[in-house]
């Protein structure tokens, strides 16, 4: 696999925004993008990507999935060595 | 920045961190698909290197292999270059000794503490949740680093790696199946003692890992930040 496959969230978005409306799996038309649209779009574009077979994409999508609950973790985790003077 | 290097030493830019600069040791794969790299914290302190795990860069820096972690990128300032390679080789060797990795990789079970607290400390291989500050929800970790240290007297860390409830295909190299989920060899963790739950987690979770477990963390370990 490629090493290439970083993709930022917004640029993930947007791909996954215009796929997941030619899927037909959200309106055409919703501006700005409600957090559930945004979570429809992605989850219909991760169906797209599996059902096309797309494994890098389907890697970066699930990189970028991963982080956000693991770099939250991280600051929190940062943030008390720090408080505690081990950092 | 672009993705750090392993074996780098970086500009420690994390706001109110003492400590001034970071030697990486994630390995590039994981620094590359990741938004974070573990690292080893590098203080100005000048004559306080000592046994394995404190150790002396130059004559006034000390990297602390104790307090190995994971940070962001963005974390991480300057490019000061390659750490020197015989520092960087007992940066290795002190991050073995402390995850206790050849004791793992044997399966041996954890060490007899030599003067362990009559307070309660964390056991190496036990499963516990740990509340951290401004995250909204506690997460598991499975306890690493040896008992002797765990029990002394003066520590108020230990090692830990995260659990998560699901396993990805594409950090599966990193990753080692355990009941309830995976554990991410790359997830460190300084826990603080008084974060951890002393409970074990509620049944199905498991309360320890078991040695064949603990062992496949090691080998995983031993990929993601090159310590063979």
């Amino acid at each position: 696999m490629s090493n290439r496959i970083y993709m930022t969230r917004s640029a993930l978005l947007d791909e996954a925004i215009d796929a997941a409306r030619e899927a037909g799996l959200v309106e055409e038309e919703r501006a700005p993008i409600s957090r559930r649209a945004e979570a429809w779009a992605i989850y219909g574009y991760r169906r797209w990507l599996e059902e096309h077979e797309r494994e890098e994409k389907i890697a970066a999508y699930e990189a970028i999935g991963a982080d956000d609950d693991h770099l939250e973790a991280i600051r929190a985790a940062n943030q008390r060595a720090i408080d505690a003077g081990i950092l | 920045m672009s993705s750090p290097a392993w074996g780098h030493v970086y500009d420690f830019v994390l706001a109110g961190a003492r400590a001034e600069a970071a030697v990486v040791l994630s390995e590039d794969d994981w620094n590359v698909r990741t938004r974070d790299a573990v690292i080893v914290p590098v203080y100005r302190e000048p004559g306080t290197a000592s046994g394995n795990v404190r150790v002396e860069l130059d004559d006034q820096l000390v990297a602390d292999c104790t307090r190995v972690q994971n940070v962001l990128h963005e974390s991480l300032g300057e490019d000061r270059g390659v750490c020197e390679r015989k520092a960087l080789t007992r940066i290795r060797i002190g991050v073995r000794v402390y995850l206790d990795i050849a004791q793992l990789l044997n399966e041996a079970g954890p060490r007899q503490p030599i003067n362990p607290r009559s307070e309660w400390w964390p056991r190496q291989g036990q499963v516990r949740y740990a509340e951290l500050a401004n995250l909204s929800q506690n997460k598991m970790y499975c306890l690493l680093s040896d008992d002797d240290w765990n029990s002394r007297p003066t520590t108020i860390y230990s090692a830990g790696v995260r659990l998560t409830s699901k396993g990805r295909k594409w950090r599966s190299k990193w990753e080692v199946e355990v009941p309830g989920g995976s554990v991410v060899a790359g997830h460190l963790y300084s826990l603080l003692h008084e974060d951890i739950d002393p409970q074990p987690p509620r049944s199905p979770r498991p309360a320890k890992l078991t040695p064949d477990k603990l062992r496949e963390i090691a080998e995983r370990l031993v990929v993601s930040l090159k310590l063979a």
